[in-house]
């Protein structure tokens, strides 16, 4: 198994990844800049509840050139269009993780495709952590999803497991 | 290795003479006069303008005094993460040999454009994680991980403080090839065009398929498409001659991120 991904095995997976989210009714969409590496995402938003205030939050999954692997990048606007700075995100997503550990997990970074400021959470692991447990045939993309999604508010229903499995089970018997 | 410390002490000397101004909205009263600075090609920003702003805030009001400070060049918001010399390069002031004049804001920051590094420890933040991809590229990152929380300390006390020795005696490691390979597994590099501040980014290797080092005309066939063909390179504010190899460009005039910034100048075909 290996532990990092090309671009065009992000692309494929990436698209098996959409087709699961569209048999779910589920509103991921794949968003092309251009052809060019690595201009393609997935992108899914969501409100979130803080407080008193729903808060948008849009989850970006891009392609990483340097780490080869998926990326997670995120920004979170109040209702009055105000960006959420790298406090408040915190705030939002980790107020239980201890403050020190702010810097080591987020940063503000350009989104690679669109460069503009966006929150990333540190890739440094990723290789090492969905190489233990991505399994040969599993969409690593949806793995990625699993693993960092819940630090961010962001949850995958189980039903995504559920059909990527059958349609292992399906391409195995062709 | 890096070992041509000639070239290395000429990058590191590379400075900018920059001229700040007030934003006119924001001054209460009498205008300041315009406040003259030589600063490093290689530094940030956020990096050299405590006294700037500390001049400037006599003159402004007193609820924007506390506001994250930026600055536009010509109305285009700098990147506060870009090192200062990448940011001249790309925006080529007409007349070199004049002071380049910004304009310093120190309210309305542009939460859309500008990643917010408004401190220091932000900026360290960012700064280490540009040093980990760096790594990642040129040795999987096994040196950087095997590095201790003193050796980035002294990297960044290194740059912020300007002191070329204290910086170099880390950042070589960080510049040798792994162990036993002669050269870096990729080379980090941003290929910039316009100056609209996107970059380009892909996997280059400094050696070609029979393993020979590659130069600048090498990569120059390796950006070049059947529309436009990629002709010079720039960085640092000097043309380089395509015989360069790229090994040994990465080793030497990559800036402290670890990173080349190239700008590339393109012909149609």
């Amino acid at each position: 198994m290996s532990d990092s991904m090309t671009w065009l095995e992000f692309l494929s997976q990436a698209k098996g990844f959409l087709a699961i989210s569209s048999k779910l009714n589920d509103s991921w969409q794949l968003i092309e800049k251009d052809k060019h590496e690595p201009n393609t995402f997935l992108k899914y938003a969501q409100k979130v509840k803080y407080k008193d205030e729903l808060i948008n939050v849009e989850y970006h999954i891009v392609y990483s050139i340097s780490y080869q692997v998926p990326m997670l990048y995120l920004q979170a606007h109040r209702s009055d269009g105000g960006l959420l700075d790298i406090e408040a995100t915190w705030n939002l997503f980790m107020p239980e993780m201890p403050r020190s550990d702010l810097y080591q997990m987020l940063t503000q970074m350009e989104h690679p495709v669109l460069f503009r400021p966006f929150m990333t959470l540190h890739p440094c692991r990723t290789c090492e952590i969905l190489s233990q447990f991505g399994k040969q045939s599993t969409n690593l993309i949806l793995t990625f999803i699993s693993i960092y999604g819940p630090y961010v508010k962001l949850e995958l229903s189980n039903s995504y497991g559920l059909i990527n499995e059958e349609n292992e089970k399906y391409e195995m018997k062709m | 290795m890096a070992h041509d410390r000639e070239v290395l002490r000429m990058i590191w000397e590379g400075q900018i003479g920059i001229c700040f101004q007030a934003d006119n909205e924001e001054i209460v009263g009498i205008r300041p006069e315009p406040f003259y600075l030589m600063v490093s090609r290689l530094s940030y920003l956020p990096l050299v303008t405590d006294k700037v702003r500390k001049y400037f805030t006599r003159y402004i009001a007193a609820e924007h005094q506390d506001g994250a400070a930026w600055f536009d060049f010509n109305g285009t918001p700098l990147r506060l993460h870009y090192p200062i010399g990448v940011l001249y390069d790309l925006l080529h002031p007409e007349e070199d040999g004049t002071p380049w004049c910004i304009t310093i804001h120190f309210s309305k920051f542009p939460e859309e454009t500008l990643v917010k590094l408004n401190t220091k420890e932000l900026l360290e933040s960012h700064y280490l994680a540009c040093l980990k991809e760096a790594d990642v590229l040129k040795h999987r990152g096994l040196v950087i991980s095997a590095m201790q929380k003193k050796d980035h300390n002294q990297l960044w006390l290194g740059l912020i403080n300007d002191k070329f020795d204290q910086f170099w005696a880390v950042n070589r490691r960080l510049m040798e090839p792994y162990s036993d390979q002669e050269s870096f597994k990729n080379i980090p590099v941003r290929f910039y065009h316009d100056d609209d501040f996107t970059y380009i980014q892909k996997l280059i290797s400094p050696l070609n398929e029979t393993g020979q080092k590659k130069n600048l005309a090498d990569l120059m066939a390796e950006l070049s498409t059947p529309v436009r063909k990629a002709v010079g390179f720039r960085t640092h504010g000097i043309g380089l001659p395509e015989e360069t190899q790229l090994q040994w460009m990465s080793e030497h005039m990559s800036y402290p991120d670890n990173f080349l910034h190239l700008s590339v100048e393109y012909e149609n075909t």
